[in-house]
């Protein structure tokens, strides 16, 4: 079971190396994908264009050769979350307007509740593989370059990048302990949630006792590096904007900017008055 | 706190930012781990072990701990089960709150984080047990809901689910560690008497 989860923690944090077009991508411009596209994404509003922005998503993952080891997982993790939601949607909710679909007993299924979800569950798959697309792509201290040429002072770049490296350390460590003490017979499965909530100060005790151990040695070590947080700082490592850059920072400004026309109504969100088939009845 | 006499040593800007970068590692990694192996509706899980962390880093590590451990820590745990950087910024706010309100009120009302006297324990329960994780709860779910994560009508069954499991989950292990390490951490550099 920790195995498991620990792969999965792992699986998800971990810079995957790979040859492609989006590895070549400048980090910062990788950084502002994920920020902006995943604004213009969560404001799409219909199915038409929420369906454009996942193939458009899905096309970059493709091209990007992105494992799919991190997309199952990210896969999974989304498809849960969503298939709770799904039940929320469909029958925790009051159908107030449009047709029912169906009815179990006392619960009523209104289509409008399930297409409402399925905008959700469009805008979310494509906002997770693209988090996905940019996790497995940007190396840590790529993040610190991203965030410098962005224009970030430089301790929160650096603060950032140690905090993604750190991530996979504190990952092991969790599950080193988790599995150490399995060893000595601990069982996480047994007893009510009381006891296996104490069971997990069995796991917490040693986390924080080795954490704060290793913040004593991370603190020695970049004090002896000469570390302040004020200053000019020069850096050796730097990664130049090219025009594949440039063109891209286009490409997600564009994006955005159809994506707020569509929301503020200055054109037909759901395309059907360009000639688009509609895919899904009017909500 | 107590009138005991502590050795407080000086802290150096290395100090304060290893320890900004472990309380937000952790706190990222439990976050994550709670919202992948106790899924309620996540990124709200049935368990969050995280959050016993960030009321605990709040008190002991000040500001430092409140906004690594309560804001920025969620904030990237739950980018990594994929939910979006805006949502998960908003949820995180929710976060912080956990280990803000803590923070605030042990250093205000002066409650000693060893949970020496009674009035330790009536401060541990109202603010970070009850208090801390009803604001909490209120802000995140609304954020997940204004998201659309689910509509408004399951809000309250939301709000339920985070509050009760934070409440357990703060009520025992927080209560431990404080128990455990408050005493250890007060007589070293790492511990934030102060606000910063």
């Amino acid at each position: 079971m920790a195995y498991v989860i620990s792969d999965i923690l792992k699986g998800l944090i971990l810079y995957t190396p790979r040859q492609s077009f989006f590895y070549r991508l400048h980090p910062a411009v990788k950084l502002l994908l994920v920020l902006i596209m995943s604004i213009s994404i969560l404001i799409t509003p219909s199915h038409t264009l929420a369906i454009f922005n996942l193939a458009i998503v899905i096309s970059m993952v493709a091209v990007a050769r992105t494992p799919a080891k991190a997309l199952r997982l990210y896969t999974l993790v989304i498809g849960w979350m969503l298939f709770i939601s799904f039940i929320l949607y469909s029958f925790f909710t009051p159908v107030r307007s449009g047709p029912v679909v169906t009815t179990i007993g006392p619960l009523v299924v209104g289509l409008k509740n399930l297409l409402d979800w399925l905008l959700v569950a469009l805008k979310f798959f494509a906002v997770s593989y693209l988090t996905a697309l940019w996790l497995v792509t940007t190396k840590h201290r790529d993040l610190a370059v991203g965030l410098k040429t962005l224009k970030m002072p430089y301790v929160v770049s650096f603060v950032m990048a140690s905090i993604l490296r750190n991530l996979a350390v504190v990952s092991v460590d969790l599950f080193t302990i988790i599995d150490a003490q399995s060893s000595r017979g601990l069982d996480f499965k047994k007893g009510n949630l009381i006891a296996r909530l104490a069971k997990f100060v069995r796991v917490g005790i040693p986390l924080i006792y080795v954490s704060l151990k290793r913040t004593e040695e991370m603190s020695n070590a970049i004090a002896a590096r000469g570390f302040s947080m004020r200053g000019k700082k020069t850096n050796y490592y730097q990664i130049p904007m090219k025009t594949k850059d440039y063109a891209f920072i286009v490409f997600m400004v564009t994006h955005l900017v159809i994506m707020v026309a569509a929301a503020l109504r200055l054109f037909d969100p759901t395309l059907a008055s360009y000639g688009f088939p509609q895919l899904i009845a009017s909500t | 706190m107590t009138s005991e006499a502590r050795v407080v040593r000086k802290k150096s800007p290395a100090t304060l930012v290893s320890l900004f970068i472990v309380s937000a590692a952790i706190t990222a990694v439990l976050g994550a781990f709670g919202s992948i192996v106790f899924p309620f509706l996540a990124p709200i899980s049935s368990f969050y072990p995280g959050v016993a962390f960030q009321v605990a880093f709040g008190v002991w590590f000040g500001l430092i701990g409140a906004i690594a451990g309560g804001w920025l820590g969620p904030f990237i745990g739950i980018i990594l089960t994929g939910t979006s950087a805006p949502i998960a910024a908003a949820v995180a706010v929710g976060d912080f709150f956990q280990a803000f309100i803590p923070m605030l009120a042990f250093r205000a009302g002066r409650f000693d984080p060893r949970l020496k006297t009674s009035k330790d324990w009536v401060g541990h329960i109202v603010f970070n047990v009850i208090l801390a994780q009803a604001v909490g709860a209120t802000i995140g779910t609304g954020s997940l809901a204004a998201g659309g994560v689910f509509p408004w009508d399951v809000f309250p069954i939301a709000w339920l689910g985070w509050f009760v499991s934070n409440i357990v989950v703060v009520g025992v292990i927080t209560t431990i560690l404080f128990k455990v390490f408050s005493d250890y951490l007060m007589k070293t550099a790492l511990y934030v008497e102060g606000y910063i």
